[in-house]
C-alpha cells in the first residue's frame, strides 16, 4: 500500500458568494497560513496535488442542472468537483493511501436535481467523485460519513434509493438548524431501506459525544457493511466556535474521529469559523490522515470545562445509538409495503428551499420499486414563485440499473419528448454514460 | 568590463565581458580547502595587468553549500516557541534545541506569554551542551516578532556572551521549521563565511580593485559584498543558478529551453520559460536540510563525466558517484567520459588509456568495449531524459490556488536543450535526439556559469501583507511594523500598492540596490467578523524582475 497522504488544496482566493458571505475569499486564508507555517507540505509522505477542472459529463452523471448546466455551474464549482475526482483517482491508482480535498465551494446540500445554490452548495463534490469512480473503475459499495454540523441532505437525496451506498450523517438536530431535516426516520427509499442513517445530536454536543457515536454506532455499522471506499464529508462546523451552529467539538476531537474512521477520501464541506476553527481543524485532520501526532493542537479559546458532556446529553446519545443500531441490524427484515405501499412507483412530493438564492422548488419524485437495482427515478421539478414557471422532467437510470429499469427509462424519455408536455426533458442514462435532453431528440 | 567568477566543486571558472562579448575566459581546478586561492588565480588570469577598466565583479561561491553538506557547524542551539500545533518531534534539527512556553497565531496575536524562569533554565541547558550561538524562533514570528525580541532581551541579560539571531530576521516567509533551520544554519556558519568575505575583500584591495563587487544568490540575484552578511545562507546553490542565467544569456530572447549542466560528479537541470529561469516554489532542500532560501527550480542527478561504469548482475550500469578523473585523462577506473572517448564522441585525453580501462569489464561480459560504452551511455541518457520529463511535469503540476490562474495556465513546451559543462556536448546531443529537441551548444557553454554570474543583477520577489484591522505590516524578508499611521481601516488597492512599494524601495535602498520595483500580483481579503467587515488583508507580491544585463553575442 502507498505510504502517501494526498492533499489538494484549492482555497479559491478569488471566489465568494458575496463580499461578507461566510463562503468568501478569506475562508481558507488562515488555513493556508497554518499549513505553510507548520511545514506540513514539507513532509515527504504528504503529496500536494494541483486542482483541476471536472468535465461537464462528470457533473451530468450526478446532477440534473435546471434550467441548464450554464445556469447552475461556474468555474469555481468545476474546480472543487474536479479536485475531489482527482483525489479519488489518485487513491484508486494507489498513488496515495488516503487523501483530502481541501476545496471550496462545498457541495453536500446540492441534490440530485439542482436549481441553484442552497446551503452554499451548487453541486455535490463527493457524489460527483463517487459516480466517477464507480463509472470508470467499477466500484460498487461506498460508505459516506458526513461530519458537517448540518444534515447532508443533498448527498442523502442523491443516494437515497441506492442500495450500494451507505450514507451516515451526524449533525445538529434539524429542529434547531438548517436544513431542518436528518431525522432518524429518514432511512432510505423502498429499494435502499436502511442505507441512510441519520444521527441528530443535541446542540452543545462535543468531543465525548461524537467519539461515543463513532465507537458505538458508526464504526460497528461500517464494519458490517464492508464498503470498498469510505468517504468523509468533512465539514468543520461542529467546532465550538462556529458562528452558524451550536456544537462543542474541538480540533483535537476532529483529529480523533478522523483517526478512528480512517477514511480513504475526505472532502471539505462547511465550517465558517475562519480564524478560530479552520486553521486548527484542518491541521488536525491533515495530520491525523498522515498518521502524525495532532495532540498538541489546541485552539486559544479552548477551556477544559468544554470537554465534558452533560450526563443528560450522554444518556440521550447512548439511547439514540442503541435505537439506530437496532434499526440497522433489522433493516433487511422490515415489511416495506407497510412504509412504501404496493404501487409500482413510490411517489413523494416536497418543497425544497434554496436559502442562498432564495426561492422554493416544488418537486415530485417517483421511484420504481425494484428488487434488482436502485430503481428508475423520475422527477418533476419547478421553481414555485409565479404561476408561469415551467416544469422540468428528469429521468434518472441508476448506474447499476437492471435491464427493465433501463428500458423503461429510455422509453419514457422518447415518449415525453414526443408528448412535449414539459419545458425540458432530461435523461440521465448512467449505465450508458449518456446524458440527453429533448433538444438532442429533436436536434 | 565586467567579471564573473563561479567557484564550483571541481573547477573555478571566470569570464571577462565587455559590450556583450566574452573577451577572455579561464578555468582552474578548485581547491576546496582554499576557495579564495582559486578566485585569486582566476582573477589574475583574467586581468593580466589593467584593473581600472573593471566596472563590476560578481562571485558565485560554493562555500555555503560545502559548509552545509559537510556539516561544518559552529556549536549552535535553538530556542523554539512553537505554541500549539504540530509536535516538533516529527522534525529533526542538526542543532541542540529546547522548547519554551509562548505562542503567536497566524494574525500575530499573542496567545500565550513567555516565562522568564523557564527561558533561563532552558538556555542554561543549551549552554551546558557547549553552544555559543543561539537562534530564537517563534511560530508566526514574521506576523509578530515581539516574543522573539522579548526572549532575546531575557537571554542577553542572563547570558551576555551568547551570539543571538532571531528567526524573523532571517526570513519573513511562513514555514516555522525552515525558518528555524535557516536561523540555525546562519549562526552555525556566519563566522566562517565572514572570514571568507573579509579575505576576499582584502585580496581585491591588494590588487587595487575598487569596483563594486557582488555575491550571487541561489535565485540568480546579486547582493553587494558589504551587505552579504545579511544574506549568507541565500548564497547556497548559487552555482546552478549561475549556469541557468548563463544559458539564458546565450539563447535568443524569449526562448524556452531545458538547461543541462554536466559536471564531473553531478548534472544539474533547470528550466527557462519564455526567457526566464523558473523559480522553485519552495525553499532549497540540500541533502536532508530544508531551508527557507529562495532558488531557481534546480534538480540534480548523480551522473557526471567522472561517474564510474560497473557491472551488476551481468548488466552494465553506473556507479552514481565520482570515481576520480576519467581513465583517458590519467585516472584508474572507466567513466562516462571514457565511454564517449571510445565511441569517438569526444577527443578528450588518450583513447588507448580509455580502452585499457575497459578490459576487465569486457572480459567479464565477453562484450566489446564499444558495446559496453554504448550501453552505459544509453543508461545515462535514459535517466537524464526521465529527469527532464519529471522537471517539466513538476512545473506543470505546480499547485495553484486561484480560479484565474487555472483558467490562464501557460502552455509552454520547451523545444530546446542547452548543454553546459565539460561532457555537455556529446551527452546533450544524445539526449536532444532522444527527446526530439533542438540541441544548443557552443564553446562558451563551457563557461556559461561564469557568464551567468557576470551578468546577474539584483532580483527580488517578495510579499508584503497589510492587516488594516491590526494596523500591521509584515513582509517575506522580515520587515515588521505595527501601529503604522499610513494604514487606514479600509485601503484601496492603489493605496495598498503605494504603501508596499514605498516600504520595498526603502529596503532596496538599505541593500544598496538601484532598481525599479514592480507589483507582480495583488489581492485583498475582507475580514468579516460576525456579519460586518472589520478590516482587510492586502497581500502584495512585488519585486525586481530578472534582468540579465545584455545577451552575449560572440559569434563563433
Amino acid at each position: 500500500m502507498s505510504k502517501y497522504t494526498g492533499l489538494v488544496f484549492f482555497p479559491a482566493f478569488d471566489w465568494a458568494i458575496s463580499p461578507t458571505h461566510p463562503e468568501r475569499e478569506e475562508r481558507l486564508l488562515y488555513t493556508r497560513d497554518q499549513l505553510l507555517e507548520e511545514g506540513v507540505l514539507d513532509f515527504p509522505d504528504i503529496i500536494e496535488y494541483k486542482a483541476k477542472f471536472a468535465d461537464k459529463q462528470d457533473i451530468l452523471r450526478t446532477h440534473f442542472c435546471l434550467p441548464s448546466f450554464e445556469n447552475v455551474i461556474t468555474d469555481a464549482h468545476l474546480i472543487a468537483a474536479g479536485s475531489a475526482i482527482l483525489i479519488g483517482e489518485a487513491w484508486h491508482h494507489r498513488e496515495i493511501k488516503n487523501g483530502f480535498a481541501l476545496v471550496r465551494p462545498p457541495g453536500h446540500h446540492a441534490m440530485h436535481v439542482t436549481h441553484g445554490n442552497r446551503g452554499f452548495c451548487n453541486i455535490n463534490n463527493e457524489a460527483i467523485m463517487i459516480e466517477y469512480l464507480r463509472k470508470k473503475f467499477g466500484y460498487r459499495k461506498i460508505a459516506i460519513v458526513d461530519t458537517d454540523v448540518h444534515h447532508g441532505d443533498g448527498t442523502q437525496d442523491i443516494f437515497y434509493h441506492d442500495p450500494d451506498v451507505l450514507f451516515i450523517s451526524l449533525h445538529q438536530d434539524g429542529r434547531t438548524l438548517f436544513p431542518g431535516s436528518g431525522f432518524i426516520n429518514e432511512l432510505g427509499g423502498p429499494n435502499a431501506y436502511g442505507k441512510t442513517l441519520n444521527i441528530p445530536l443535541l446542540p452543545g454536543t462535543g468531543d465525548q459525544g461524537i467519539n461515543y457515536v463513532f465507537d458505538n454506532l458508526i464504526l460497528p455499522v461500517l464494519e458490517e457493511f464492508k464498503p470498498e471506499i469510505i468517504i468523509n464529508s468533512a465539514g468543520q462546523d461542529n467546532h465550538f466556535t462556529d458562528p452558524l451552529a451550536n456544537m462543542k467539538v474541538t480540533a483535537f476531537g476532529y483529529g480523533s474521529i478522523t483517526k478512528k474512521l480512517n477514511p480513504d477520501i475526505m472532502v471539505l464541506e462547511g465550517g465558517y469559523a475562519v480564524e478560530t476553527a479552520l486553521p486548527y481543524v484542518n491541521l488536525a485532520i491533515t495530520l491525523a490522515l498522515a498518521g502524525k501526532d495532532f495532540s498538541q493542537i489546541q485552539e486559544p479559546q479552548l477551556k477544559e470545562s468544554m470537554l465534558k458532556e452533560t450526563s443528560e446529553n450522554m444518556e440521550y446519545i447512548k439511547k439514540l445509538c442503541e435505537k439506530l443500531y437496532l434499526i440497522w441490524q433489522n433493516h433487511t427484515n422490515i415489511d416495506l409495503t407497510k412504509i412504501f405501499g404496493k404501487d409500482d412507483y413510490y411517489t413523494t412530493n416536497r418543497q425544497i428551499f434554496y436559502d442562498t438564492d432564495y426561492f422554493i422548488v416544488e418537486q415530485e419524485e417517483a421511484v420504481r420499486r425494484c428488487s434488482d437495482c436502485g430503481g428508475l427515478i423520475i422527477f418533476k421539478s419547478r421553481r414555485k414563485e409565479g404561476r408561469k414557471n415551467p416544469t422540468f422532467l428528469c429521468i434518472s437510470i441508476p448506474i447499476y440499473a437492471c435491464p427493465r429499469c433501463q428500458q423503461e427509462g429510455k422509453d419514457r424519455f422518447l415518449q415525453e419528448c414526443r408528448n412535449n408536455n414539459f419545458e425540458q426533458v432530461f435523461l440521465q442514462n448512467k449505465p450508458e454514460d449518456t446524458y440527453l435532453t429533448k433538444d438532442d431528440y429533436y436536434g | 568590463m565586467q567579471i564573473g567568477i563561479d567557484v564550483g566543486g571541481t573547477f573555478t571558472d571566470g569570464v571577462l565581458i565587455e559590450n556583450a562579448q566574452v573577451l577572455r575566459s579561464c578555468k582552474v581546478p578548485t581547491d576546496s580547502q582554499a576557495l579564495l586561492k582559486s578566485i585569486v588565480h582566476v582573477l589574475e588570469k583574467l586581468l593580466e595587468e589593467k584593473t581600472e577598466k573593471i566596472s563590476r565583479i560578481v562571485v558565485s561561491t560554493t562555500l555555503m553549500t560545502n559548509l552545509i553538506l559537510e556539516k561544518k557547524y559552529l556549536p549552535t542551539g535553538l530556542i523554539l516557541i512553537p505554541g500549539p500545533g504540530l509536535n516538533l518531534k516529527e522534525h529533526k534539527f542538526p542543532f541542540s534545541w529546547e522548547i519554551i512556553t509562548g505562542g503567536v497565531d497566524f494574525q500575530g496575536r499573542i496567545i500565550k506569554n513567555l516565562n522568564e524562569q523557564e527561558i533561563v533554565k532552558k538556555v542554561q541547558c543549551l549552554v551546558d551542551k557547549g553552544i555559543q550561538h543561539l537562534g530564537i524562533i517563534g511560530k508566526f514570528s514574521p506576523r509578530n516578532p515581539s516574543l522573539e525580541i522579548q526572549t532575546a532581551e531575557i537571554v542577553n541579560r542572563h547570558f551576555p556572551t551568547l551570539e543571538v539571531k532571531l528567526g524573523h530576521q532571517v526570513t519573513g516567509q511562513l514555514n516555522f521549521i525552515r525558518r528555524a533551520m535557516g536561523t540555525g544554519l546562519y549562526l552555525a556558519t556566519y563566522k566562517t563565511f565572514a572570514q571568507f568575505i573579509a579575505s576576499l575583500k582584502n585580496a581585491l584591495k591588494e590588487r587595487d580593485i575598487t569596483c563594486p563587487v557582488f555575491i550571487l544568490k541561489a535565485d540568480g540575484g546579486v547582493i553587494p559584498i558589504d551587505k552579504i552578511m545579511n544574506f549568507t545562507i541565500d548564497t547556497v546553490l548559487s552555482g546552478p543558478a549561475a549556469s541557468s542565467f548563463g544559458a539564458k544569456s546565450l539563447l535568443p530572447e524569449k526562448t524556452s529551453a531545458f538547461v543541462m549542466d554536466i559536471g564531473g560528479t553531478t548534472t544539474d537541470f533547470s528550466l527557462i520559460l519564455d526567457g526566464n529561469p523558473l523559480l522553485a516554489s519552495r525553499g532549497v532542500k540540500i541533502s536532508d536540510v530544508y531551508t527557507p532560501v529562495r532558488s531557481l527550480a534546480i534538480h540534480s542527478l548523480p551522473i557526471g563525466g567522472d561517474t564510474g561504469i560497473e557491472i551488476k548482475n551481468n548488466q552494465v550500469t553506473l556507479t552514481f558517484k565520482r570515481e576520480g578523473p576519467p581513465a583517458c585523462c590519467g585516472g584508474n577506473t572507466p567513466t562516462l567520459t571514457d565511454c564517449m572517448r571510445i565511441l569517438n564522441l569526444t577527443d578528450l585525453g588518450d583513447e588507448n588509456k580509455a580502452r585499457l580501462s575497459f578490459q576487465s569489464l569486457s572480459s567479464k561480459l565477453d562484450l566489446s568495449a564499444e558495446i559496453i560504452a554504448q550501453q552505459a551511455l544509453d543508461k545515462a541518457v535514459e535517466l537524464i531524459t526521465q529527469e527532464i520529463n519529471y522537471i517539466f511535469k513538476q512545473w506543470q503540476e505546480e499547485p495553484l490556488y486561484r480560479i484565474w490562474q487555472l483558467l490562464n495556465e501557460k502552455n509552454i513546451k520547451p523545444r530546446n536543450l542547452i548543454s553546459i559543462g565539460g561532457p555537455g556536448k556529446p551527452l546533450g546531443e544524445l539526449v536532444s535526439k532522444k527527446m526530439n529537441l533542438t540541441h544548443i551548444n557552443h564553446p562558451l557553454c563551457q563557461v556559461a556559469n561564469a557568464i551567468g554570474a557576470a551578468l546577474a543583477s539584483p532580483t527580488y520577489e517578495e510579499t508584503i501583507r497589510i492587516n488594516t484591522e491590526k494596523r500591521e505590516i509584515s513582509s517575506s524578508w522580515g520587515y515588521f511594523s505595527k501601529n503604522s499611521r499610513q494604514i487606514k481601516g479600509k485601503m484601496s488597492a492603489e493605496e495598498a500598492a503605494g504603501l508596499a512599494l514605498q516600504i520595498f524601495k526603502k529596503y532596496l535602498q538599505e541593500n544598496g540596490v538601484e532598481a525599479q520595483p514592480e507589483i507582480y500580483h495583488q489581492e485583498v481579503f475582507n475580514m468579516v467578523r460576525g456579519w460586518s467587515t472589520t478590516g482587510q488583508i492586502h497581500e502584495i507580491k512585488l519585486g525586481v524582475p530578472v534582468q540579465v544585463t545584455g545577451l552575449i553575442n560572440n559569434k563563433e
